[in-house]
């Protein structure tokens, strides 16, 4: 008992002398210091502030999938949006394309795989990010206020890119302009018109106009910032979206609450809306051509393909007005490596040209291949065309890899009918090159956002529409872009719809893959269009000689089911229902 | 033999008890004294030594019984054939002999100096303790709702994790087990089901010893018993963390007497439950040409993907090596797989030290058959130990050391992960390779279309990965008595370190491949020549080495005063206990702040007579988790009990009842589980990226500016948004019990819950997407649960052949009561009111026929548009809303949970003259599986992945349209035909026999001559025979993806007993 005693008191002075150290209760609990960054880090200095607009950057469209975190690859789940257009065909089984348009499965509460969701496409993230940007940057210390202006405008065309693709996808945009506080009650964002989004948009750029250089000072370093430029290009952009028959009608494409709201239509025919697309592309392109600064491509010593391929991949080129970045240079190997999936998605069956876009570019003499003059013989169909065609798909007999490409059924680019890679006949060659190390792996990179040759074919067009018909002006900036691939002027006397037509096939040859075509077609509002059977051209060699057959693609559901409701992209059901004001698009309500 | 030792036990509590019958106020001097009267008390009093055995039923005799004489504080231990001695004084008139489990004897002390006892087992085992949260409770004063197993009955399961064998052996326990991997099958597992948000956040605490550890590869061997806590009263006293019920495992110890050596080895072969059924080479083809034309009728024969010449070779088996037909199950999967396992342990000990020690090894092998050189399946080994030593380094103060550990290796191929999957097997078309002579063949794209093959994707000779770890568990604890303070007062304390080294290592290798090809094809010459050429690709790579390893460490701290104390007929207990716990190495989000929990615990009970009882429980604790001034809770609870069959208007009088006990508890516990998470209540956070923007290949969130620079610009985003007043989930929970034995055999125990949680954590609802905010967490999830257990047992004996039958059921259900869910655009698409996890899709009505579709496209205003252009065979999904359109509103709850909500059991056992046998059958209903990837895809996700034979034989086509039940065969109509329907939502109810367990037990006079006390041999079996409706994939494994299958185990050991 004694000895119990002894021990018990030895023990007790060893825990009161050994356990002096152990905090108890809530000091045991306390935090330890932690490396806590809070938004007052991130607005102490100008490094730290730059970064998060960085981040705003980094949430712009971005056309080729990436597969990177944020959603990026959600959009048509790593297919490419011309995938749904009539240049190309996907054969990519679990992509968007084939999953939620092909089969007419897209709906208002399934738009997980679509062209463009609401809530998916970082337009909000960004958004909010550039708000935030605005809001806290007057905080940082010690930054010259002319920079800080200029940070603000580059914020600020973040969410005008960001308010023009929701304009262009879903119309009227809905109204957040600035950033959230968690604890704020939100009841009521509610769309604008579409006039009143394109106007924000344009009153947007015009702002960041005011503050933005001109151009890059130096470009190796910060190519790719925002400049003037990019605002009057984006402002140009807009206002030919929001002077096509789309919105700009004298009846709605379709009836329905939102187009009552004047959400997806403007109410009335405005051919004065063509005049203000006419001028803010006119703007533009006489600033460009008055400094020199910004000019269509061309390298003396370039062939006309190369100035082509230079013209939409180089970065800094002078012809680039938005151009964006999330990865530095492809990955050196076509599989899906950290994060550069658009190698790998191509031989999945990606972006697999059609017969249509193999014949909608002209022979080399200008000549359109349904003009019986044009030399064109569709038994050697690929001679002579637009330099653009070779570089927009693989053609059989063009140069890939240093050899011959070799698309016959049986030839080392096709080696069986079904091989997805080549399903249609036509490869993707835009952006893939010859999918090697000596042209595209390890290549610099970017996405083509907005490049002047649209501004000069905008001009045209617009142009075109304001004055019934295409005046000197407009023909020269349609010949700007055709003579740089060295096609022959257009012929004089074109009627206003010959004219326009001819705008819209220049642009699908100078723009395919880079996003341009989908909204062409729905801005006309192209029923044919979307109704026209599509088809992929097979190849047979027998002995030296080659016979071409071509044959239907599989029906696209609005090939049969057409409603014009798939011009526009349908909000989220789920969003609509909380009832804070979004209203849903005609047709899909 | 050796004569036994004789051993006389001062009880030094009965002494004091003595001494301080009549001086409740002694003062510590006075106790000195006391102590040097004992001897002298105990020396005058000797006189004769009277011997005797003392046997239960059958004659066998009882080890380590108690025979005490009345009156006095001496007594002894029977030994291992049942013998006592024992020194009486002239005037000892009764000896009382007791021990757990049978029903105290009192003998009359007569002239005669031999004495044989027989016990009979106790039918309400008055003396069982229980182990309850920081301490033990005799089970008849028990108000809260707890069951134990004892580890006798984990030792039946042949089965490696020990989670698994608690299926059906207890009330209120649910055990999912969705992967069979060796090493790693441990099943989810939930106590009264699942009652917060989400069944992630509705884990129970799991403590080994009372520190908070897993215990899932312990060796059943070392295990004295397990408890679950199950209602607010029990695990009151873990505050936050006992919401979700708390599971205790207790290690064995050692106890006075003469050395127990236990030697048991086994062996024994398992074999998955269910391999799933691959279609062949030409039924694959056919379904894949089917599904083509299906899709386009007009196709060409040079559009399908299989030639006539595959098919023809398919199907006539000819020239498999360039048209392959494998079955890749049976390739790569064993008949059987084998396993063992060994244990000795050694336990005994005396007056002041006693130990338990054990060591045991086990070994399962992988279902997988070793794919190749340098390379291993799946498989685990482990080595248990532990080492129990208690040391009365005093009369009053005792010294615990608890170690306890192992170490164990897990290998997979290198490929594959070691939590093991069978996904790449589902995957693998079965003409796209195969294996031939020891070589792999892959399939050539000139003939046929070359996809996944089984080898490859299991990593068939390319190595293997290897993780070794070796958990190591130490506690010092230490017990000292204060009775010479006031008596029944203890204090004790108690530190336990745990730590694990994880080291992995990977090696690596390639294999060759060969293609096979006729000649002709690779020799124009050669026209028509089939002959068959083989290719090389690849070489025997060097085998490579990465290593990699991870460490672990935690610690605890208890510090606690006891009280127990009978006051004559009033019996009162208290704790006061303080706890305090540290997780340096946490890992997640906050990996370098420590996790850590503080608290303490308070428990006082009191009974009178054994026929009142009350308990009021207590814990008071806190987590970092929350801020500074709201981390503490309180959670009090209270339980009462009232032994009606002690009361005299029963007692005697209703013959056939023993025993009767209402219970009825009610309490507050919490939950503070927020998914993983932490410091939800920091403001809200920003990252600014350090680590991805020097990488020029692009890193995950770096902006690339300008044309020759590689270097990414750095960025900083805006984190999760924060909420000050986050806090814990608080579950009210009232527990209605009753406890009855009767007939001298049957007992029954049934209890009712109702449980009520508020304040669980989530994200609103109704929150604008366009917010574009990490929203943060907030505490308005509300949920209720209830349900019921019972048990009905009946324990009984024909002549020598002593049987038990019985069974139980247990039942939780519960439902979301708010959860902040958006509006709805039809009320059934309200989750609120629905069960968590309850699975949701389209309800299937019938497959589109040609007729159907014609009326379709005749009156599309009649008939719900599909929104897609479907064909005879696809699937025709209800209009629950009659809107006459297809989409996501016509979704509503079609099945249940994927855990069950009904959990039973029928178990028994019998033993006659050394031959026992036992049994477990377990089942669950009220319980789906949705069957998903490639197992409701035909040709997979991605159309060029393996078909399941059930697709096959049940496609809809216009010969068997009145008998399909799977849509047909397409490959543009999978994404609508594979929405989430009642087609791929299964009945997961399941009848399995758990456990069987047959064995004989030698004890012959030859086996003690020889140094044995018993020997027994027995084998046993772990899922032997299952029965399910659900037959393309076993009942518990998850429809996801291919897990790792379940595995059956036959058995056999045998036990020896020094």
């Amino acid at each position: 008992m004694k000895r119990s005693i002894i021990i018990f008191f030895a023990i007790g002075l060893f825990f009161t002398l050994g356990c002096e150290k152990l905090p108890v209760g809530n000091a045991f609990l306390s935090k330890a210091p932690g490396i806590d960054v809070t938004q007052d880090t991130v607005f102490s200095t100008i490094e730290y502030a730059e970064r998060f607009l960085w981040s705003a950057y980094r949430t712009l469209r971005y056309g080729l999938n990436t597969a990177d975190a944020g959603g990026k690859d959600d959009l048509l789940r790593r297919d490419y949006l011309e995938s749904i257009t009539d240049l190309c065909q996907s054969y990519l089984m679990d992509g968007g394309a084939v999953r939620n348009y092909y089969n007419g499965g897209y709906k208002a509460t399934e738009n997980g795989m679509s062209k463009y969701c609401l809530t998916q496409e970082g337009a909000f993230e960004g958004i909010r990010k550039a708000y935030l940007f605005i809001e806290n940057i007057d905080r940082v210390p010690n930054v010259d206020p002319a920079y800080v202006k200029q940070l603000k405008a580059e914020a600020l065309m973040v969410i005008a890119c960001h308010y023009h693709e929701m304009y262009r996808n879903i119309g009227g945009a809905p109204s957040v302009f600035h950033a959230y506080s968690v604890t704020e009650i939100i009841d009521s964002i509610p769309r604008m018109t579409a006039q009143t989004t394109c106007d924000t948009i344009v009153a947007m750029c015009d702002r960041a106009a005011k503050y933005l250089p001109w151009k890059i000072a130096n470009p190796e370093e910060w190519d790719g910032r925002f400049t003037k430029a990019a605002a009057m290009g984006l402002k140009a952009r807009i206002l030919l979206f929001n002077a096509s028959p789309i919105f700009n009608s004298d009846s709605p494409f379709l009836a329905g609450t939102a187009s009552t709201r004047k959400m997806t239509w403007h109410g009335k025919y405005d051919a004065d809306l063509w005049k203000k697309a006419m001028d803010a592309a006119h703007d533009l392109i006489a600033q460009a051509e008055a400094t020199g600064d910004y000019k269509i491509y061309h390298k003396p010593g370039n062939t006309y393909r190369k100035d082509f391929q230079d013209a939409y991949y180089l970065r800094g080129n002078g012809e680039m007005l938005i151009s964006n970045r999330h990865v530095y240079k492809a990955q050196s190997s076509s599989s899906q490596t950290q994060g550069y999936y658009f190698y790998a998605s191509v031989t999945w069956g990606c972006g697999l040209g059609t017969q249509e876009l193999v014949e909608i570019f002209p022979m080399a003499n200008g000549l359109p291949i349904t003009d019986p003059l044009s030399g064109y013989n569709p038994n050697d169909p690929y001679i002579n065309r637009d330099p653009r065609l070779y570089e927009t798909v693989r053609v059989n007999g063009d140069t890939y890899r240093g050899r011959t490409a070799e698309l016959w059924i049986g030839g080392r680019d096709r080696t069986n009918r079904t091989n997805t890679a080549a399903a249609t006949g036509y490869p993707m060659r835009k952006f893939i090159l010859d999918a090697d190390v000596n042209t595209s792996y390890g290549a610099v990179v970017h996405w083509p956002y907005l490049r002047l040759a649209e501004i000069y074919l905008s001009y045209a067009e617009a142009s075109n529409e304001f004055n019934n018909g295409p005046d000197a002006e407009a023909y020269r900036c349609v010949n700007i872009i055709r003579n740089r691939v060295g096609l022959p002027d257009l012929p004089a006397g074109m009627s206003k719809e010959q004219f326009r037509e001819q705008c819209l096939v220049e642009r699908a040859c100078e723009f395919a893959f880079e996003e341009v075509r989908w909204y062409d077609i729905i801005r006309w509002k192209r029923e044919d269009i979307f109704k026209k059977r599509l088809h992929g051209c097979d190849i047979t060699k027998s002995g030296t000689t080659l016979t071409y057959t071509i044959w239907e693609l599989p029906v696209r559901y609005w090939n049969t089911t057409f409603s014009p409701k798939w011009y526009l992209s349908a909000i989220p059901a789920g969003e609509v229902l909380k009832g804070y004001g979004l209203v849903q698009n005609p047709g899909w309500e | 033999m050796k004569p036994y030792e004789l051993t006389n036990i001062n009880l030094m509590k009965n002494k004091l008890k003595d001494l301080l019958r009549n001086r409740i106020n002694y003062f510590a001097g006075f106790l000195l004294l006391g102590i040097f009267l004992f001897p002298q008390v105990s020396a005058l009093a000797q006189e004769r030594t009277i011997t005797g055995t003392v046997t239960g039923v059958n004659n066998e005799p009882i080890v380590g019984a108690t025979v005490t004489v009345q009156g006095t504080t001496l007594g002894a231990l029977t030994g291992l054939d049942g013998r006592f001695a024992l020194s009486i004084p002239a005037n000892a008139k009764t000896l009382m002999i007791s021990f757990v489990g049978f029903d105290t004897k009192e003998v009359p002390i007569g002239s005669s100096n031999e004495y044989n006892v027989v016990l009979t087992e106790s039918v309400v085992g008055l003396e069982e303790v229980v182990v309850i949260g920081y301490g033990t409770q005799k089970k008849i004063s028990v108000t809260g709702a707890i069951v134990a197993v004892a580890g006798i009955d984990l030792i039946k399961s042949p089965n490696s994790g020990i989670t698994n064998t608690l299926a059906g052996r207890v009330t209120g326990l649910t055990t999912v087990q969705y992967t069979g991997v060796p090493g790693g099958s441990d099943p989810e597992i939930y106590v009264r089901g699942v009652g917060s948000l989400t069944s992630s956040a509705s884990k129970p605490l799991m403590l080994v010893d009372g520190v908070q550890r897993e215990f899932a590869q312990i060796d059943p061997n070392e295990i004295e018993s397990i408890s679950i806590l199950k209602d607010a009263s029990a695990t009151a006293v873990y505050g936050i963390r006992g919401a979700n019920g708390v599971i205790i495992v207790t290690t064995k110890r050692g106890v006075e007497g003469a050395p127990k050596i236990s030697v048991t080895s086994q062996a024994g072969f398992q074999w998955p439950t269910y391999m799933f059924d691959m279609a062949d080479s030409y039924t694959y083809a056919t379904h894949y040409n089917l599904a083509q034309t299906n899709d386009n009728p007009a196709l060409l024969p040079s559009g399908l993907r299989f030639s006539p010449t595959a098919l023809w070779a398919f199907k006539n088996g000819k020239h498999p090596l360039v048209y392959p037909n494998s079955d890749w199950t049976e390739i790569l999967v064993k008949p059987a797989a084998f396993q063992e396992q060994q244990n000795i342990n050694i336990s005994g000990g005396s007056k002041i030290v006693k130990y338990f020690v054990s060591l045991g090894n086990f070994f399962q092998d992988g279902a997988f058959k070793t794919p190749g050189v340098n390379t291993y399946g799946w498989s685990y080994m482990r080595y248990n130990y532990r080492a129990n030593v208690d040391i009365d380094i005093t009369q009053l103060t005792k010294l615990s050391l608890t170690i306890g550990g192992r170490s164990e290796r897990r290998r997979a191929p290198a490929s594959q992960s070691l939590t093991g999957s069978f996904t790449d097997v589902l995957y693998s078309t079965p003409f796209s390779g195969t294996e031939s002579n020891g070589k792999r063949y892959w399939a050539q794209s000139q003939y046929i279309p070359s996809w996944a093959d089984g080898l490859q994707a299991i990593g068939y000779g390319t190595g293997y990965q290897q993780a070794t770890a070796n958990p190591i568990n130490l506690d010092i604890g230490l017990l000292q008595k204060l009775d010479f303070l006031t008596k029944g007062l203890a204090w004790r304390f108690k530190v336990s370190n745990n730590s694990t080294i994880r080291l992995n290592k990977t090696r690596s290798t390639s294999q060759p491949a060969y293609g096979a090809y006729f000649k002709c094809t690779l020799d124009p010459a050669a026209v028509g020549d089939s002959s068959i050429v083989e290719r090389k690709s690849g070489s025997v790579g060097l085998l490579s080495y990465s290593e990699s390893s991870s460490k672990s460490r935690n610690w605890y701290l208890e510090t606690a005063l006891s009280y127990d104390r009978d006051f004559g007929p009033h019996h009162v207990t208290g704790l006061l206990l303080y706890n305090c716990s540290k997780n340096p190495y946490p890992g997640g989000t906050y990996s370098d702040i420590p996790t850590g929990y503080v608290g303490i615990a308070a428990r006082t009970t009191y009974s009178y007579r054994s026929k009142y009882l009350l308990d009021l429980n207590l814990g008071y604790n806190g987590s970092e988790n929350f801020a500074p001034d709201k981390r503490f809770g309180f959670f009090p609870a209270a339980s009462i009990g009232w032994v009606m069959s002690e009361e005299n208007f029963l007692k005697g009088r209703i013959s056939f009842l023993d025993y009767l006990k209402l219970r009825i508890s009610y309490g507050v516990v919490g939950n503070d589980d927020q998914g993983g998470n932490r410091f939800l209540y920091l403001p809200t956070s920003y990252s600014l990226d350090t680590g991805y923007g020097a990488n020029p290949s692009g890193g995950i969130h770096g902006y690339s500016f300008g044309t020759s620079t590689s270097v990414l610009q750095l960025y900083a985003t805006e984190g999760k948004v924060g909420n000050p007043d986050v806090t814990w989930e608080k579950a009210r929970k009232q527990n209605y019990g009753i406890d009855i034995r009767a007939f001298k055999g049957l007992s029954i125990n049934f209890d009712y819950f109702y449980e009520l949680r508020n304040n669980i954590l989530t994200t609103r609802g109704v929150v604008p997407s366009l917010v574009a905010i990490s929203l943060p967490a907030v505490n308005l999830g509300k949920v209720e649960n209830h349900g019921y257990e019972a048990e009905l047992r009946w324990r009984s004996h024909v002549g020598n052949v002593n049987y038990n039958i019985g069974g139980n059921v247990s039942y939780a259900k519960n439902k979301i009561l708010f959860m902040d869910e958006a509006p709805k655009h039809d009320p059934y698409l309200v989750l609120t009111g629905k069960s968590v996890g309850a699975q949701f899709g389209y309800v299937f009505d019938g497959f589109y026929t040609a007729d159907d579709i014609l009326k379709l496209k005749a009156e599309p205003t009649k008939y719900p548009d599909p929104g897609f252009s479907v064909k005879p065979g696809d699937i025709r999904f209800a209009d629950l809303n009659g809107d006459l359109v297809i989409n996501s509103y016509d979704q509503k709850v079609i099945g249940y949970p994927d855990y069950p909500e009904y959990n039973f059991a029928i178990s028994g056992g019998l033993d006659y003259k050394g031959f026992d046998l036992s049994f477990l059958f377990n089942g669950v209903t009220n319980c789906s599986r949705g069957l998903n990837s490639g197992f409701r895809f035909n040709f997979g996700v991605t159309y060029e992945r393996g078909l399941m034979q059930y697709m096959a034989d049940n496609d809809w086509t216009p010969e068997t349209a009145a008998t399909a039940t799977w849509p047909r065969m397409s490959l543009t109509s999978m994404t609508y035909n594979s929405a989430t329907c009642s087609v791929y939502l299964k009945d997961a109810t399941y009848m399995r026999l758990k456990n069987l367990e047959v064995g004989y037990t030698f004890q012959t006079s030859r086996l003690k001559s020889m140094g044995i006390s018993s020997m027994r041999v027995f084998s046993n079996g772990f899922d032997l025979l299952t029965f399910s409706k659900l037959k393309m994939i076993d009942p518990e494994q998850s429809g996801d993806n291919a897990q790792y299958p379940l595995v059956e185990i036959i058995n056999f050991g045998i036990n020896i007993n020094f």
